[in-house]
């Protein structure tokens, strides 16, 4: 009996393994990796932020948007002395000017000389001369669908999430402005824009990196894929909390994973325990801290909340809560 | 009640008499038509043409004529080096604000005010469905209907594009 329901158990791992033609699944639990406690630093700034949507690292700048601001909707702060700089980069039709940049504020990718934002489907390059931004390349991403969850994996090679409509893959590649698309829905039963909302994830990865990894808002899961869309690596969380998922539509589902960010070296994401009904960032103050391999090497709990956070290439995470306008936090990871 | 049966049965008669009459072009009619430009002082610098015709820019013409949109497309047909212009044609009836004409000129793309024109001397597109057209180097059109949202015509198009590279 023993034997027979091990055998199941084995034939029903490699049929799962076999459809999504995934080389390993396994499952973290989180038990095993305790949480610790995470104490920021504070840095009282003397200028005010004014309804902050994104916080970034480049070079020697903290890059904050703002998107209310009137000079400029990017401030730039001394990344040492946390001092205000310059702010730059207004809205407009100039050569150097954006349309709607705040539409994609969480995009953002650097070089070691210029700076990537997604600017109303244009991705721009931007370099800082002086005190002003200049935009040196303009990439169209003429996507099928509305762009989610775009990750800049090369020059001119971009993955983003699946249609909307939930028809094809889960993944759509973009290399010299043409469009394939790749991987399957982890859920099925789900149809049309009700599949892809189900479906959410985060996706993390970089320019010459070989992988990305999906954290999926509505499932304990995470997918490692190849940038050419083999997947790779699942990884189940072992998590039982009542995630309330047959309600999401109405929007009072509790997730699993949101707010992906990454260096080289990390990804951070944060992990909801559920904890409370709906979702806001308050009740959300578990941040991950997973390895390109998919390895979850470590728990840290927030005492203070905050809405917007960034990992530097120094592996220091700098975060801003906008109901705290003079204040920007950090905190370094020690591995 | 009889009054009513009279109605209807005009509402009818209507109906069947303007789908007698009214001619559907299906899109092969005009592939290969040859269009003529009318004068005016607008400058091509590339042979083939990607033809916009406005009726009417209603009140926001930034909308209307899909100018960020038109203005991504133009982005990527630069970045592969194809040539080819995009032209809206507009009433001679309308005008543009300031900041519209900035954004056509920043955006490299072209207008004229010539749609009456146009549509005497380009009679067989009078009353048809489509209002953009890619019209290869000999004034030909070689392709109906707009590629915006519509990544397999898109395809087509830079296919067609490609051709005369």
């Amino acid at each position: 009996m023993k034997k027979n329901v091990f055998i199941i158990i084995l034939s029903i791992c490699i049929h799962a393994c076999s459809d999504n033609k995934c080389n390993t699944i396994s499952t973290i639990s989180l038990d095993s990796i305790p949480t610790i406690e995470g104490n920021f630093l504070v840095h009282q700034i003397e200028d005010t932020l004014l309804y902050p949507r994104a916080i970034n690292i480049f070079n020697k700048y903290i890059v904050i948007t703002e998107p209310q601001q009137t000079k400029g909707i990017y401030t730039f702060w001394d990344i040492n002395s946390f001092k205000f700089l310059f702010s730059a980069g207004n809205i407009g039709g100039g050569p150097n000017e954006f349309i709607n940049p705040k539409a994609y504020y969480d995009y953002f990718a650097h070089t070691d000389s210029s700076f990537f934002i997604l600017d109303s489907n244009i991705e721009k390059e931007v370099v800082i001369r002086g005190q002003e931004l200049f935009i040196t390349k303009r990439n169209p991403i003429i996507a099928p669908t509305s762009v989610n969850q775009m990750v800049r994996v090369g020059d001119d090679f971009y993955i983003m999430s699946g249609m909307t409509n939930g028809q094809k893959g889960e993944h759509i590649s973009c290399v010299n402005g043409e469009y394939t698309f790749w991987g399957e829905y982890p859920y099925q039963e789900a149809k049309k824009e009700k599949r892809f909302i189900r479906n959410f994830k985060y996706t993390a990865g970089f320019e010459g990196n070989n992988v990305i990894l999906d954290f999926y808002r509505n499932m304990n899961l995470v997918r490692i894929y190849d940038v050419s869309g083999t997947l790779i690596k699942e990884i189940f969380i072992d998590d039982n909390t009542d995630r309330n998922i047959e309600n999401i539509e109405k929007n009072i589902n509790r997730p699993f994973f949101c707010d992906i960010k990454n260096n080289r070296e990390y990804i951070a994401v944060m992990y909801n325990k559920g904890k409370g009904q709906g979702y806001s960032q308050s009740q959300s103050k578990e941040l991950q801290l997973w390895d390109w391999d998919g390895c979850l090497l470590k728990r840290i709990v927030f005492e203070h909340p905050f809405d917007c956070y960034t990992i530097s290439e120094n592996n220091t995470i700098y975060a801003i809560n906008s109901n705290e306008p003079n204040t920007i936090y950090t905190y370094n990871i020690k591995l | 009640m009889k009054k009513t049966l009279i109605t209807i049965s005009w509402i009818w008669a209507s109906i069947i008499i303007l789908l007698l009459f009214y001619k559907n072009h299906p899109i092969n009619d005009f592939i290969g038509k040859e269009i003529t430009w009318p004068n005016n002082e607008m400058k091509m610098t590339n042979d083939n043409r990607i033809l916009i015709l406005i009726q009417n820019t209603k009140e926001c013409s930034i909308c209307n004529m899909q100018i960020y949109n038109w203005y991504i497309y133009n982005l990527e047909l630069q970045r592969k080096k194809m040539n080819c212009d995009i032209v809206y044609i507009l009433s001679e009836k309308h005008s543009l604000d300031e900041e519209t004409k900035r954004m056509l000129s920043t955006y490299g793309l072209k207008y004229s005010f010539s749609l009456e024109t146009f549509m005497k001397t380009n009679i067989t597109l009078k009353n048809n469905r489509y209002n953009t057209f890619l019209i290869n180097q000999q004034n030909k059109i070689v392709l109906i209907g707009s590629p915006i949202d519509n990544l397999e015509l898109w395809g087509l198009y830079k296919k067609q594009l490609s051709k005369s590279l």
